[in-house]
């Protein structure tokens, strides 16, 4: 069975060579939720697209660059992150009102309680969160992804899910 | 001590696997989709032919893949032929959309792909028309068995066609799918 990683790899080398959307088509319904998902937590609902779309059009005109030294899930993540940085800069520089602060209402449907715990989190512990136990990332993508060591990444997990854990506990004994 | 509130218990991990779930809004394919095109960083492709000229274009794209037109299909190298897998469904029961599904399919080719097996896919639109010499073009029926998409994958022998066929999740989701072998011309 192909890796996933030999797939991302072929699509790329199609794409580079043809720029045809099939390829694109692919690597679009591949990586694009895990992006979006990546995206609602840093950003919330209003410019997750907005994220999702600046991404994908760097990437684009940057793979010819792209090396392989880590996977391209945790490339384009760390392109994402980029971006959800600079938009949080230029609300705060320019004043746009863009709400860019989770929690993000497209999550999880109606776990409002979910979606507050998660809110909650530091950044960095939500985004180890989400990319390990919800995207199935290694601390190594995730290392390569946020530019931390994998051994930071272990750490951050490990927070984030004792305080998920005491927030919804918390949260189940309010509505108790 | 070890801390077990530090592991992913099974309450904790189901509530996680709720966000795996999250759709892309709608339009937002399309919107990114135009976006690229517009940047330049997407090339035509017979997506974009069926766009810009319309309903018969698919029509026109079928007859191309199956007349086998040599400059277009270079025959293949590794003693495989080609075989076009069309997808057929109910047209006043088509299977059901979604993103989803769509990932499901998408998966699915780009494992072939991966694996040397793949040479097009494309998903048809279910208006078009037939014509035929000296008649005007008969809109296709809307009732009964219709084409809604293509694949053109390289197997060994037509068993290992019906066994890639077999594995399409068009099967599974209750469509049914013709394997042709296409002949070298």
């Amino acid at each position: 069975m192909t890796s996933n990683s030999d797939t991302d790899r072929f699509l790329v080398a199609r794409y580079l060579k043809r720029g045809d959307e099939s390829s694109f088509r692919l690597l679009h319904q591949r990586h694009s939720p895990t992006l979006f998902r990546f995206a609602l937590g840093r950003v919330g609902d209003s410019a997750a697209d907005e994220v999702l779309q600046e991404t994908w059009v760097r990437a684009l005109r940057g793979l010819s660059g792209f090396q392989g030294r880590s996977s391209l899930r945790a490339w384009l993540i760390a392109i994402a992150a980029n971006c959800c940085r600079e938009l949080h800069r230029r609300v705060a520089r320019e004043r746009v009102d863009i709400p860019t602060d989770p929690p993000a209402r497209s999550w999880a449907g109606e776990r409002l309680e979910l979606t507050r715990a998660l809110a909650r989190l530091p950044e960095r512990a939500r985004d180890v969160l989400l990319l390990h136990d919800v995207e199935g990332f290694t601390h190594k993508e995730i290392g390569m992804a946020l530019e931390i060591e994998p051994g930071t990444s272990k750490s951050q997990l490990a927070r984030a899910r004792r305080l998920m854990r005491e927030q919804l506990q918390s949260g189940s004994r309010r509505h108790a | 001590m070890h801390d077990t509130h530090d592991q992913l218990d099974d309450e904790l991990r189901e509530q996680l696997e709720q966000l795996r779930r999250t759709d892309l809004p709608e339009a937002s394919e399309q919107r990114l989709f135009e976006r690229l095109r517009a940047d330049g960083l997407l090339e035509g492709s017979r997506s974009t032919f069926v766009r810009r000229f319309g309903p018969l274009a698919a029509v026109a794209a079928l007859l191309l893949v199956v007349a086998g037109i040599p400059w277009l299909w270079p025959a293949p190298a590794d003693g495989r032929d080609r075989y076009l897998l069309l997808l057929l469904e109910q047209a006043e029961a088509p299977l059901p959309g979604g993103a989803a599904l769509v990932r499901e399919y998408g998966e699915w080719a780009a494992d072939l792909a991966a694996r040397g097996l793949l040479e097009a896919g494309e998903k048809l639109a279910l208006e078009g028309a037939t014509l035929a010499q000296g008649t005007t073009p008969v809109p296709l029926a809307t009732s009964g068995e219709t084409v809604t998409g293509f694949f053109i994958v390289r197997a060994a022998s037509a068993d290992e066609a019906l066994a890639l066929a077999n594995d399409c999740p068009h099967v599974r989701h209750g469509g049914r799918v013709q394997v042709r072998r296409i002949e070298p011309t």
